[in-house]
């Protein structure tokens, strides 16, 4: 019997390497071998620091760009930090693709709003790139992305390329105190401007990621709005060592989030204990 | 599957040439001041009809630490070890001998977790080996309940081969009932003939079940009342936010000793470490009870607390697992219940709410 070691991952080199900010990083790899897997836009990985461990993030590039794999970390502990340490030309492990994805197909025709705050706009990162790449299957799409300053603002040059882009309007905010002399964009909470925008809730679809806090109030805010839970899309994050549903520590009622998630519908969401 | 009436002699018998032909034999077996799951050499070192040992038999399929993949870094390039992948052949044949039913029981929850996709090759390539040869309980221990999550002291669930003992009736010495449950089972008595009672009368499924009713009542005031906790689990969910979480999770230390002597806790932890020359990535038993078992790197924790560290504990042995796999993630051993420093009791626990 083949079976594979659900443990060990392949070895990836790193390619490219760009500070999205003082403490985020996005790393660019490919695989050494012919190991390379197929993934969705939502999914995540494993990624193994050899020597110090593991730590899972999203896939941040879409499929439909999959002649590499991308992911944006935010130096937190003993693997980020490192993680920081991987030059150009260094190997890492990566195991996976893991977890559930977003829904794309049933997104087609429709509005999207991409709301994303802090580090959070890494796992809309694969999604957008998705629908910009199928451009023609979807309706207007809105990116709303916050940030706690100036600085820690994410993929501020893909921002750009992605406005220019017909039917894609950007929207950036800082919090109060976040903004810098020559900031152009909004000042304000995430959710409060999305508020300001009154979005159309018909049919649109919200996208949405980041601290537990914005997701707090942007729910409450999308229901006023009338947006139905179903339309409301996030991916919730909880510490996990395996990545397929058994080391048991992401698990949330009758769900493993690294299994049945990490995507959710609103909907979904609600049936849980609140334990994420 | 098959069933008679043998011997107890010839089941030793049996069970030593077993032992002279390669293969491990586990038994339960007293240590020092503890009792474990013991490899034995020799017959004359089995103690039939022990206690139940106070530590299971899961470290023998999910050992408290085992290395999965194991590495060298050289310039550039990582050297990982060939060796570690699915090798059936590679693991010795392993019986487990005596154990009692609840431990056997424990089988099905842990082939649950580890032997769905994908699958844990370092647990398979131990369950293919092992043989479970099961024994009728006959030394319950006060915090039992195996009735009351849907076994019993004669529940073949788990075992590939199921003993019983007779009410001896003669001299002639004791009896036992044997009864082969699997295709496992079936391997083992073809391959080591177990010499059957010479008149091996045909015994009638209304006999079988006359003799285990019988053991079953003759031991079963010894454990806790039966209630049913396979049933109703809605309402223990229903109830995540009751007050009495609190009353009940408080006390609790976050030692972790009852997710490492329960039988069916698989939770587990993956660490890089290294050793002599080589790193290594080893699973290693973790325990919900433990403070940093959630604890995001943010800081985030989403079970703060031992109250909510306690209730993870009972709504994923009583209502996650059993939605899911329709059975508890509890076999009623009561080892939890023994071991906790501050006594808290499983079974009143989760008869709360019935």
């Amino acid at each position: 019997m083949d079976l594979k070691n659900p443990y060990a991952p392949e070895l990836y080199s790193v390619i490219d390497l760009k500070d999205e900010t003082s403490d985020v990083r996005t790393l660019r790899l490919k695989p050494l071998n012919d190991s390379s897997f197929q993934w969705h836009a939502g999914q995540f990985a494993q990624f193994t620091v050899f020597g110090t461990g593991e730590c899972p993030f999203t896939i941040a590039n879409s499929p439909t760009r999959s002649e590499y794999l991308e992911c944006s970390f935010k130096l937190m502990g003993k693997v980020t930090t490192a993680l920081r340490e991987v030059e150009i030309g260094n190997v890492i492990g990566v195991r996976g693709p893991y977890g559930n994805w977003f829904d794309t197909d049933s997104w087609k025709g429709r509005d999207l709003y991409f709301v994303g705050g802090g580090i959070g706009m890494a796992a809309l990162r694969s999604p957008l790139q998705y629908v910009l790449d199928n451009r023609n299957d979807y309706g207007e799409i809105l990116i709303l992305n916050g940030a706690r300053t100036v600085s820690d603002l994410v993929y501020v040059n893909e921002m750009k390329e992605w406005e220019n882009i017909p039917g894609v309007k950007l929207i950036r905010t800082v919090d109060p105190g976040g903004e810098t002399m020559d900031w152009d964009g909004e000042i304000g909470l995430v959710p409060n401007l999305f508020e300001k925008l009154s979005p159309k809730a018909n049919g649109s679809i919200v996208i949405t990621c980041g601290p537990p806090i914005m997701i707090h109030y942007m729910l409450i805010t999308l229901d006023k709005l009338g947006f139905k839970k179903s339309n409301i899309v996030t991916t919730l994050e909880n510490k996990m060592k395996c990545g397929f549903g058994k080391c048991g520590r992401c698990n949330v009622g009758p769900i493993y989030v690294c299994k049945e998630g990490p995507v959710f519908t609103a909907e979904q969401l609600e049936k849980l204990p609140k334990e994420f | 599957m098959k069933a008679f009436i043998v011997e107890e002699k010839n089941i030793l018998n049996w069970l030593s040439k077993l032992l002279q032909s390669n293969i491990k034999v586990y038994v339960p077996k007293n240590v020092e001041d503890y009792s474990s799951y013991e490899q034995i050499e020799q017959i004359e070192d089995l103690v039939l009809h022990q206690k139940r040992p106070e530590f299971s038999f899961k470290n023998i399929l999910f050992p408290q630490t085992e290395s999965v993949l194991e590495y060298t870094i050289e310039k550039n390039w990582v050297k990982t070890n060939p060796d570690l992948n699915y090798n059936s052949t590679s693991e010795e044949k392993t019986i487990i001998f005596g154990a009692p039913p609840c431990d056997c029981a424990s089988i099905i929850a842990l082939n649950h977790v580890f032997l769905s996709e994908p699958i844990d090759i370092f647990y398979k390539s131990k369950f293919d080996n092992v043989y479970i040869i099961g024994l009728a309980c006959t030394n319950p221990e006060p915090e039992c309940f195996c009735t009351s999550v849907g076994s019993s002291m004669t529940s073949t669930k788990g075992s590939d081969i199921f003993l019983t003992p007779l009410s001896s009736k003669s001299n002639s010495g004791k009896e036992y009932l044997v009864e082969v449950i699997t295709t496992k089972g079936m391997e083992l008595l073809k391959d080591y003939e177990l010499q059957v009672q010479k008149s091996n009368k045909k015994i009638t499924k209304n006999a079988i079940e006359e003799i285990k009713r019988k053991h079953d009542s003759k031991y079963e005031s010894q454990i806790l009342p039966k209630k049913d906790f396979t049933q109703n689990n809605q309402t223990l969910s229903e109830n995540f936010y009751s007050k009495d979480w609190e009353e009940i999770g408080i006390t609790c230390f976050g030692c972790g000793v009852c997710a490492y002597v329960c039988p069916t806790c698989t939770c587990y932890d993956l660490v890089d470490e290294y050793e002599s020359g080589c790193f290594r990535r080893c699973k290693n038993w973790d325990s919900c009870g433990f403070a940093n078992f959630t604890l995001h790197a943010s800081g985030h924790n989403p079970r703060p607390t031992q109250i909510e560290r306690y209730r993870q504990r009972i709504l994923h042995k009583f209502t996650y697992f059993t939605e899911q796999v329709g059975m508890t993630m509890c076999v009623g051993c009561g080892r939890c219940t023994k071991f906790c420093p501050v006594h808290k009791d499983i079974y009143e626990v989760r008869s709360r709410w019935i």
